[in-house]
């Protein structure tokens, strides 16, 4: 099974969960959701989620100076954000668990 | 991998992504763009492969972080000027109440209902055509006055209004001609500065259709005379402090200049039908008195009374009688005398 077609619609919550453990730069976020586990996930799909969830009020975001190197923009859940995980969380978890016992059942018949 | 070859990969990975996103809105295309550079370079920095190897082609890239984005797909919908609006709508739906507009069933019908009106549009711009011909044929005397003398559905046009039926015939199949035509290159662009200039002339044919003056109301010639909150002066009758009348008193503005009232200023009456006609001061005042009595307040009232006959007679009218109260301060203090007196222009 293709699993970028499985990651289109959860990859919000990917980001947001990522971001909830702790904040990152776009790259960053891209590196932790491979280590993860997600390793198809594509580098510009994350960054295009990092700013349609910012600019849909999920996030702050604010600028780290580095020595070496360029400065990063760091991304971090706000209270919206947090909401908005709470809530994606709650229906992952029926529709997994939906997915769970439709396949149980299917694989015991 | 030497710095330089990794700055010339990033540049150009960059450029053909920001090419791809040609279409977005400046502002939306750097936010979007903003932590690419960054990103290539880190990309680039772990050494296992090109960007094109790592990430893929740049069209890609692009067309990945656009869906993701939440922003529109450039998918080209031809250049025609429907596709145009189609896309525009397209761009503006992604936000919720534009989407429930855009995606209406009638709001989609009267999109495709638009091209259909093209052949009027044809017909419109070859009268647009010679509208314009007539407008540019006395340009200076337009902007003094207004269109509406010259233009209206047949202008006049050297001296003419058949001139303007016979070029109408011409500049008709000719515009019916280019609109069922492709055209492409010079060609598209002439057409283009065509129908904006057309547009353009609507303003002011429409406003000349409606008998109204449109240039006249931003371009107003000015005016000689004396005004008081747009209305003329034709007097003006001098009192002192303490009430009373005074004579021969000249006025002078602030450039040491005569204050005259209108030269010649003749008012008819609303109907000509009493024979009577209030000039105040009259021709006779403006050509008769030099500048220099007219400036001499206030100016005797002549008036011109026409009889059955046509013929005038002028008779001085006694001044109007005003009570004028004292002022305030007039008994406390005597009247000032002026320190300085204005110069005199000769």
């Amino acid at each position: 099974m293709d699993t970028t077609q499985l990651l289109k619609g959860v990859l919000d919550l990917a980001v947001l969960a990522v971001l909830h453990e702790h904040d990152g730069y776009g790259y960053d976020v891209v590196r932790r959701l491979r280590e993860a586990g997600l390793e198809d996930v594509g580098d510009a799909s994350v960054y295009g989620t990092l700013r349609r969830l910012f600019q849909a009020g999920a996030l702050t975001s604010y600028v780290v100076p580095s020595e070496e190197g360029p400065h990063r923009k760091y991304y971090g859940l706000n209270a919206h954000g947090r909401d908005v995980m709470a809530l994606s969380t709650k229906t992952w978890r029926g529709f997994a668990d939906t997915m769970d016992h439709l396949i149980t059942k299917g694989a015991t018949a | 991998m030497s710095t330089e070859t990794v700055s010339t990969d990033v540049r150009d990975y960059l450029a053909a992504v920001m090419r791809e996103l040609a279409d977005l809105p400046p502002a939306e295309r750097d936010d979007l763009l903003e932590d690419l550079d960054d990103h290539l370079h880190e990309v680039l920095a772990e050494g296992e492969g090109s960007l094109e190897q790592r990430l893929g082609p740049p069209a890609m890239y692009a067309a990945e972080l656009r869906t993701s984005a939440g922003l529109a797909s450039a998918t080209t919908q031809g250049k025609s000027t429907a596709g145009l609006l189609h896309r525009t709508i397209d761009a503006m739906s992604s936000s919720g109440l534009w989407r429930r507009t855009a995606e209406h069933p009638s709001t989609r019908a009267t999109l495709d209902f638009l091209p259909q009106l093209r052949p009027a549009w044809w017909i419109l711009r070859a009268w647009l055509a010679i509208e314009f011909i007539a407008a540019a044929q006395h340009l200076r005397y337009h902007f003094a006055v207004g269109f509406r003398e010259d233009l209206g559905l047949l202008p006049q046009i050297a001296g003419s209004r058949y001139v303007s039926v016979l070029l109408l015939v011409i500049a008709l199949p000719i515009s019916i001609a280019i609109g069922r035509g492709t055209h492409r290159g010079g060609a598209r662009l002439l057409i283009l500065v065509g129908n904006i200039l057309a547009v353009v002339m609507m303003v002011p044919a429409v406003m000349a259709l409606r008998g109204t003056t449109y240039f006249e109301t931003d371009q107003v010639a000015p005016q000689e005379g004396l005004f008081y909150n747009g209305r003329p002066i034709t007097n003006i009758y001098p009192y002192d402090a303490q009430g009373h009348p005074l004579d021969h008193v000249r006025l002078f503005d602030s450039d040491g200049q005569y204050v005259t009232p209108l030269p010649n200023m003749t008012v008819l009456d609303g109907t000509g039908q009493g024979g009577v006609a209030f000039a105040t001061p009259t021709v006779a005042a403006a050509t008769v008195f030099p500048d220099e009595q007219r400036n001499d307040f206030p100016q005797p009232n002549v008036v011109t009374v026409y009889s059955d006959n046509g013929t005038p007679t002028t008779a001085v009218l006694p001044r109007p009688s005003f009570t004028v109260a004292p002022l305030p301060s007039a008994s406390a203090s005597p009247t000032p005398t002026p320190s300085a007196s204005p110069s005199l222009n000769p």
